[in-house]
């Protein structure tokens, strides 16, 4: 039977301004989903902690798949600068996404480190 | 889309006391969530609610009778009204078929109009008004009452 543990999926951290995988929240940070589990994500949000609107592009690649077009969940959009009234931007693309071992998530930021992306949702052992 | 009871209490606090959930399920003298204590009462039925693997929430049974049991419903983010609406009439079928209630009942704050709309779409009728028995940030608010039956054929 599967064990469901609700957790962060990724910690928070930068977007980088070359294409990279997402590094996951557990076990100790892999940058694609282990064997033996799932990863559903819930809730995905960026910041933009610039003073101007940052472009950020994501894509979702399946185990043995490459980060190319097909792959490609937010296509380039510019994530709004951080305020009281607007503290993130929702990734719904993301939300409810099941990934499962070797898949992995990419993105690339406009400019590197000014984007900080964090999801919650649920480990799940199978 | 299936269902599974479960014992683990911590779990259901996690589900419960998630930032998106919380709001919903509690008002002004509920505390921090922190503190929150699921009930351990081996009466209530806690439902995980599995789609295709994924965990889309939880329906907790408390009955209030025998045949009379309250549901709270405490469906995860990101998998969308119909998922949900579909899982509330799932789950009723299985209780239908799996236990002895009878009949479902559920309380929905008035300051919830999406909760209520979930509620109607899962069938349920609404049969009576608590009139100004919650507070939710120094405001009073009445709570909406609704029911559905098993059905003679079920």
């Amino acid at each position: 039977m599967a064990v469901y543990n609700l957790s962060p999926i990724f910690q928070p951290q930068y977007v980088a301004a070359a294409a990279a995988k997402l590094v996951f929240a557990t076990p100790s940070g892999p940058s694609v989903v282990p064997a033996n589990v799932n990863y559903q994500i819930m809730v995905a949000r960026v910041a933009n902690i610039d003073t101007v609107p940052v472009s950020l592009e994501v894509w979702r690649v399946p185990s043995g798949a490459s980060q190319d077009n097909q792959h490609v969940v937010v296509p380039t959009i510019n994530i709004p600068v951080a305020s009281q009234t607007f503290p993130y931007f929702d990734l719904t693309a993301l939300w409810g996404v099941t990934l499962q071992p070797g898949d992995s998530i990419w993105a690339v930021a406009g400019v590197a480190s000014m984007l900080v992306i964090h999801a919650d949702g649920a480990v799940i052992t199978v | 889309m299936k269902f599974e009871r479960t014992a683990d209490l911590d779990l259901m606090k996690r589900i419960i006391t998630t930032p998106e959930v919380w709001p919903f399920v509690s008002d002004d003298f509920s505390g921090d969530p922190e503190n929150f204590q699921v009930p351990s009462d081996p009466r209530i039925w806690n439902m995980l609610v599995i789609d295709d693997g994924a965990l889309l929430g939880a329906f907790m049974f408390v009955p209030r009778s025998g045949i009379c049991w309250e549901v709270h419903t405490l469906m995860l983010p990101g998998h969308g009204a119909a998922r949900a609406a579909q899982a509330s009439r799932e789950m009723a079928a299985w209780i239908w078929a799996n236990t002895p209630c009878l009949r479902i009942i559920t309380e929905v704050p008035d300051f919830n109009p999406l909760a209520f709309k979930f509620a109607v779409k899962a069938g349920m009728l609404q049969f009576g008004r608590n009139e100004r028995c919650v507070m939710k940030f120094g405001v009073l608010h009445d709570e909406i009452l609704l029911g559905l039956n098993k059905p003679e054929d079920s």
